[in-house]
């Protein structure tokens, strides 16, 4: 009986002393480092059995999303890579060997050190994808081997909308939703892609606060929470923005004593704006002059406004810069920046996450960049990004390593690397096959890791050791939940091992993961072996309590020290590229044709899905098993299309068979299309020269493409 | 509390007994049955006979005595011969005669065996399935070793029959009066598909004559057709259809159909006298009439609301409705509401799993469903004609719409049957 | 303690949190041929509505009180427990699909044996303190698992169990 009950036991996962099962702390890193979140991970003899979300955890205090939910499914994908491997095939066909870690550095050593020696370090790119968390210590490693060319997944994903906080004001910013009484949430799909944002939106809505949604899809978030909707045109967000801020003016609801104080350029950027005429925004927006003006009503009027927006979906747009920074001009104007309820200055701490304090991250990441930094990949085609983002702009990589101007890429050296990512993404596998040498990181045998000379297998986040920040001033030390499966190593140890045998002159990364995050946290008060202990993350001691005004007050980090509604850092940087000072809108390049009639929306988030991690986690691929298009259903009707037929998608650069899914989601004329699918990759019907000129972020957003049924 | 008896012990009988004894702890309760078994499900005999059960599993709630034990009845092991209903007494075989407050009966129903020329009721090559005395029966038959056998009756018994002899690997006519298999369920174009399925495993069908005589000729039987064929078999089941047991009972004293006509709270027209389960026929809720529908579930619940009623807790009977399910020789074919109906017809084929829909659409609501090979679709598709049927006018709720593209059917399909 | 299970139609945003935590925690793998034991799912609205509003459903077993598989079951598989789950024990199961066809939700399911399985509401984990594993990672707060005596339509803005008694069966 005792051992039946035992049994019982067992087969639930119950933890116990009986069962042997333990529930060890963890965190999920599948999704981007803004939604870490906490882990319960139900461990036995080694194996991860269950995960749950961690309560008490000031990021997701319980709670975990479909990605999270699915760890296991991916800690165990049958994909997992298991050894080093060097290719024996040709590049692409997915042969490799297993060889043993001693001779896989020996392989990487002697090829960079061959080709710094051949071409120069320059001519060895290093670029840091997923899972992100090792971005400071690989750059510093670049650096360190010599190479400006230092890059990330990040030339496509967040930075745009950080490029142009800084250009407003200084320095990146984030909500402070809490004390707002409007909540503006613009473009971004909340409930599908970051659900603890939408909870946070919810429970806004609940408590009584109003919330304005911006977004083309008539998405939950849309549905339940906003007192007004606006299904604003794709690509036109810019222009309703400026539009509002024309109505704010004209109706004197901005804020003219900050204003007076604090902004630089008010007159030239009020001009622009109340210049925009309604009747033509309105058409060209497709958002009714009522609502334009019942949204310029509300945010003139109710105090203090937080606006957010989609770190990806508005910068997809080859617009998207302007598009972001004339939203977060209407912050300013309205003198909701840097208050209580506003938004504020939102300080960087560590691993692209901003908890409310400093770290010495970046002095950590700078201390050895070399010289002739301006000629990092991306930097002249893109000088506005080269003058603000610390890194080359990947973008521009695979047309480097094709044409070899300015000057040859000979060599890649990445740590979660998909060449899906990038918009006619079949070009970039092009360029892979070019490369002398390419090495590559990676949990799973992806299509990117077929092309690779040599093979590292790395770990997840519950097989390894590692210090998070948490926003509100909180950060957490992990140690593994498990050991690394197979002969897997972390990233860190990677880096820490190879600067070792390319005998690289620094002491500090060679000396291992802890010894660099006692350098970074120094002036945080932190204990780490405290923040190991801990079950829950720890409080920050030097975290110091929010002051309104205190930063603009002290004098912004602009060429003017104000907040720049006119750039005059555009103005220097840009002119010659034509870049304007002003958030000035132009349409972005691509509008729907007579041969390619519908707007084509990739990435746009799935609940499923991120990238292209999950798909080929059986969980989560079970929830939508095919890749889907999201259609509005009208159009399907037009073009006699019903669920789950088979269709095609068609633009000027390729074609992808796909599923129908007409949804009353979607608006008419637009269609959204998921990336990272090995059978039906939507970046190859995208233009690779189709890019936003002001960051160099490519327009995902801004496609068209034909349907066909077939 | 009162005393009760409770004439059968089969899955009725069962089920009255334990909802009143739940429903009343001091109840007395006096269970008559006058089989040697606990109380068996007759569905499952077939699954004995094709090896795929033990016998025990027949009897899903235990040894009768277990359950007497359990649920605190007193067990009569005696056969009643007779219902003075207006005394409320049973007469049993041992001459005694005893008053209750309440009687349910609960006597089940008997295959019908019609007279056929030649066949003799001690002829020892036919088969009926009922009991697990009848599946023991054909065992030992089979066990004794056959090369051939004819079931006639293309009924849901009849199917089980031919496919436990196909476990045995017995070579099996299937025949029927009827044009098409389970002809009160079936659409014809299911049912051809259904008999061409048949026909690849090696079953041979006749159907569309009936039969003339079974007459004994050697070890075997040779049984000729109303068409003038014969067949020479070694044994013969008949699976002709159930007929109510309601011999205890003077017909002239109850409302009587081809059962017991009870209400919705199980009473028959006579004051403290239930019958539930196969005996009894009660309302239907397509055909709007008294019916007799021999259902697992329908003795379940209709023992179950007796019982309560019995106990004092008011309790109506959710109503008969035309449904079946059958898994055979692969198959997996579920029939819902009345294959009579008449209207439009839609059907979905799925291209690659070859699964099967078709349904009759009346002017307001579904009439019948047709379903081969996707169970998944039965429980929602099912909810779906009851809710029309129940709330004319009105469409299918959003759980049923998912649960109905979850089983894999298209949209149109499904806004047909949800009525939108 | 008798336990109630239901969905807020209004909170759901059928992100499938809930069907991966249930594999996690049954160990189910669609890619072995498991079917899940929960489903989720967007219901488009009905052309005639007018509002384009959709619905977001988490579909499993619903735990009825007077559950219609108990009484299909022809070997007595599916049985009540004292949480008031609808628990099962398939060592009899003949695979007869008979649950299937009274359930109008589909929760169940057959496995490669033939023999059905489906949600067991979690009854060890209830018992041993611990909420069911769709319940405890729900992210929007839809799915619930709470005592009948604390149980109330009213704390929730659409039942899912309150449209589907008066509007589906």
């Amino acid at each position: 009986m005792e051992e039946k009950e035992l049994e019982r036991r067992l087969a639930h996962k119950i933890p116990g002393a009986d069962t042997g099962i333990e529930v060890k702390h963890s965190f999920c890193s599948i999704c981007s480092p803004s939604c870490h979140c906490g882990i319960d991970a139900y461990v036995k003899d080694g194996k991860l059995l269950k995960v749950e979300g961690t309560q008490g955890h000031p990021m997701n205090d319980g709670l975990l999303c479909t990605k999270g939910a699915a760890n296991r499914a991916y800690i165990y994908r049958p994909d997992r890579l298991r050894t080093p491997l060097k290719r024996a095939g040709a590049r692409g066909e997915g042969r490799f060997e297993p060889i043993s870690w001693e001779e896989a550095y020996d392989l990487i050593a002697e090829n960079l050190l061959r080709l710094r020696a051949e071409s120069g370090a320059d001519s060895v790119a290093f670029f840091g994808g997923y899972q992100k968390w090792f971005r400071w210590q690989l750059a510093r490693f670049a650096y360190d081997f010599g190479s400006v060319n230092y890059g990330t997944e990040s030339s496509a994903c967040m930075t745009a909308n950080k490029m142009a906080w800084t250009t407003l004001t200084g320095m990146n910013a984030k909500m402070d939703m809490k004390n707002a009484k409007l909540y503006v949430a613009w473009g971004g799909g909340n409930h599908h892609s970051h659900h603890l944002a939408a909870k946070k939106a919810e429970n806004f809505h609940r408590n009584g606060g109003k919330v304005i949604v911006v977004d083309p899809r008539n998405t939950p978030l849309a549905a339940r929470t906003a007192d007004l909707h606006i299904a604003v045109r794709p690509g036109t967000d810019g222009l309703l923005a400026n539009a509002v801020a024309g109505i704010i003016l004209r109706n004197g609801w901005q804020d003219q004593a900050y204003i007076d104080k604090y902004v630089h350029g008010f007159d030239d950027y009020a001009a622009y704006v109340t210049s925009l005429d309604l009747q033509e925004v309105s058409r060209i927006t497709t958002v009714p002059v009522e609502k334009i003006e019942e949204m310029a009503r509300l945010m003139g009027t109710v105090k203090p406004m937080s606006i957010e927006a989609s770190p990806i979906s508005l910068i997809h747009q080859t617009n998207g810069y302007q598009t972001v920074r004339a939203m977060f001009s209407l912050s300013v104007i309205t003198g909701n920046y840097d208050t209580v309820g506003g938004n504020q200055p939102n300080i960087e701490t560590f691993a692209h996450l901003g908890a409310g304090y400093a770290t010495r991250e970046e002095e950590f990441i700078e201390a050895n960049t070399p010289a002739g930094f301006e000629n990092r990949v991306g930097a002249k085609r893109f000088p506005l990004w080269a003058d603000m983002v610390h890194e080359m702009q990947s973008l521009d990589l695979a047309r480097q390593i094709h044409e070899g101007t300015p000057y040859p890429i000979r060599g890649l050296f990445a740590l979660g690397f998909n060449y899906r990512i990038f918009p006619d993404s079949e070009y970039f596998r092009a360029a892979l096959e070019k490369l002398d040498f390419f090495v590559t990181a990676d949990l799973f045998m992806t299509d990117t890791v077929k092309y690779a000379d040599v093979v590292l297998p790395t770990c997840s986040s519950l097989e390894r050791e590692e210090l998070k920040v948490y926003p509100g001033g909180f950060a957490k030390y992990y140690l593994p939940a498990i050991a690394p499966l197979y002969e897997s190593r972390s990233d860190a140890r990677i880096l820490q091992e190879l600067a070792e045998r390319l005998d690289l002159d620094d002491a500090l990364l060679r000396s291992g993961y802890r010894k660099c995050l006692e350098y970074v946290f120094e002036p945080t008060g932190y204990d780490l072996d405290a923040l190991i202990a801990s079950p829950l993350p720890l409080k920050a001691p030097c975290m110091r309590p929010y002051k309104p005004h205190a930063y603009i007050d002290g004098g912004c980090k602009t060429p003017t020290g104000k907040l720049e509604l006119f750039s005059e850092r555009v103005k220097t940087v840009g002119a010659a590229a034509g870049l304007d000072p002003l958030p000035r809108w132009y349409a972005p390049s691509y509008q729907p044709t007579e041969e390619y009639p519908f707007q084509l929306l990739a990435g746009v988030r799935i609940p499923n899905a991120i990238h292209s991690h999950l798909h080929k986690v059986p969980w989560t691929r079970s929830l939508r098993p095919e890749p889907m298009a999201d259609m509005n259903p009208a159009d399907a009707r037009a073009l006699g299309i019903a669920a789950g037929d088979t269709i095609r998608l068609v633009s000027a650069f390729g074609a992808i068979t796909v599923k129908a899914n007409p949804t009353a989601l979607m608006n008419q004329g637009q269609i959204c299309m998921y990336h990272g699918y090995s059978e039906a990759d939507v970046n190859t019907l995208l233009d690779r020269n189709n890019v936003d000129p002001y960051s160099g972020f490519a327009g995902y957003k801004n496609g068209i493409c034909a349907v066909e049924k077939l | 509390m009162g005393n009760t008896a409770i004439v059968g012990f089969g899955g009725a009988g069962y089920h009255a007994a334990r909802a009143l004894r739940e429903a009343d702890p001091d109840a007395e309760i006096h269970v008559y049955t006058d089989s040697p078994d606990a109380p068996y499900n007759p569905m499952l005999t077939t699954y004995y006979v094709a090896g795929r059960i033990d016998r025990e599993t027949m009897m899903p709630y235990g040894p009768a005595e277990e359950i007497a034990a359990k649920l605190g009845l007193c067990l009569h092991r005696e056969r009643v011969l007779r219902l003075r209903a207006r005394e409320r007494t049973l007469v049993t075989a041992s001459g005694e005669e005893r008053r209750y407050d309440d009687i349910v009966l609960a006597t089940g129903s008997h295959p019908l065996v019609p007279p056929i020329e030649g066949l003799s009721a001690d002829c020892g090559a036919v088969y009926v399935m009922r009991t697990p005395a009848d599946a023991d029966r054909l065992l030992a038959r089979i066990r004794e070793g056959i090369s051939s056998a004819l079931v006639i009756g293309a009924s849901w018994v009849g199917i089980k029959v031919v496919e436990a002899l196909c476990a045995h690997g017995v070579p099996t006519t299937l025949a029927d009066m009827a044009p098409r298999i389970f002809p009160t369920a079936t659409l014809p174009p299911v049912a051809e598909e259904i008999h061409r399925r048949l026909e690849a495993q090696g079953i041979a069908l006749r159907f569309g004559s009936g039969i003339a005589s079974i007459v004994p000729s050697g070890g075997g039987l040779v049984s000729t057709f109303s068409d003038g064929a014969s067949l020479r078999t070694d044994v013969v089941a008949l699976c002709l259809g159930l007929r109510p047991t309601v011999d205890i009972v003077d017909p002239a004293e109850f409302g009587m159909g081809k059962g017991l006509r009870v209400d919705l709270r199980m009473r028959t027209g006579v004051p403290h006298i239930y019958a539930v389960g196969d005996c009894c026929e009660a309302y239907e809720m397509i055909t709007r009439q008294s019916m007799n529908v021999n259902l697992w579930a329908n003795a379940f619940e209709q023992g179950e609301v007796a019982g309560r009623n019995i106990a004092g807790v008011p309790a109506q009977f959710g109503g008969n409705f035309i449904h079946n399910i059958t898994h055979f020789l692969g198959m997996d074919f579920v029939g819902l509401g009345d294959n009579r109906s008449e209207g439009r017809t839609v059907s979905y084929r799925h291209p690659t799993e070859g699964w099967q829909l078709y349904a009759v659409l009346t002017g307001s609501g579904i009439g019948c469903i047709n379903l081969l090979d996707n169970h998944a679709a039965s429980g929602p598709a099912k909810a779906a004609l009851i809710k029309r049927l129940t709330a004319p006018g009105t469409e299918i709720g959003p759980a049923a719409r998912l649960a109905l593209r979850e089983s894999g059917l298209p949209a149109d399909i499904i806004a047909e049957i949800g009525g939108y | 303690m008798r336990m109630v299970f239901d969905l807020d139609v209004e909170k759901c945003v059928a992100c499938g949190a809930c069907a991966v935590s249930c594999m996690d925690q049954n160990d189910i793998w669609p890619d072995r041929g498991d079917a899940p034991y929960r489903r989720v799912g967007v219901v488009e609205p009905l052309p005639k509505a007018g509002d384009g509003r959709l619905t977001y459903l988490s579909l499993g077993c619903m735990h009825c009180a007077d559950a219609p598989c108990i009484k299909a079951c022809p070997v007595g598989c599916l049985f009540k427990d004292e949480q008031n789950l609808t628990l099962y024990d398939n060592t009899r199961c003949i695979g007869c699909h008979s649950c299937a066809m009274a359930c109008p939700f589909g929760a169940p399911t057959y496995g490669p044996d033939g023999k059905m399985r489906k949600c067991d509401g979690c009854a060890e984990r209830l018992k041993n303190g611990l909420i069911p594993a769709c319940v405890r990672n729900c992210p929007t707060g839809a799915l619930s698992c709470v005592p009948e005596e604390t149980y109330g339509t009213a704390a929730f803005d659409r039942s899912l169990r309150a449209i589907v008694e008066h509007a589906e069966r």
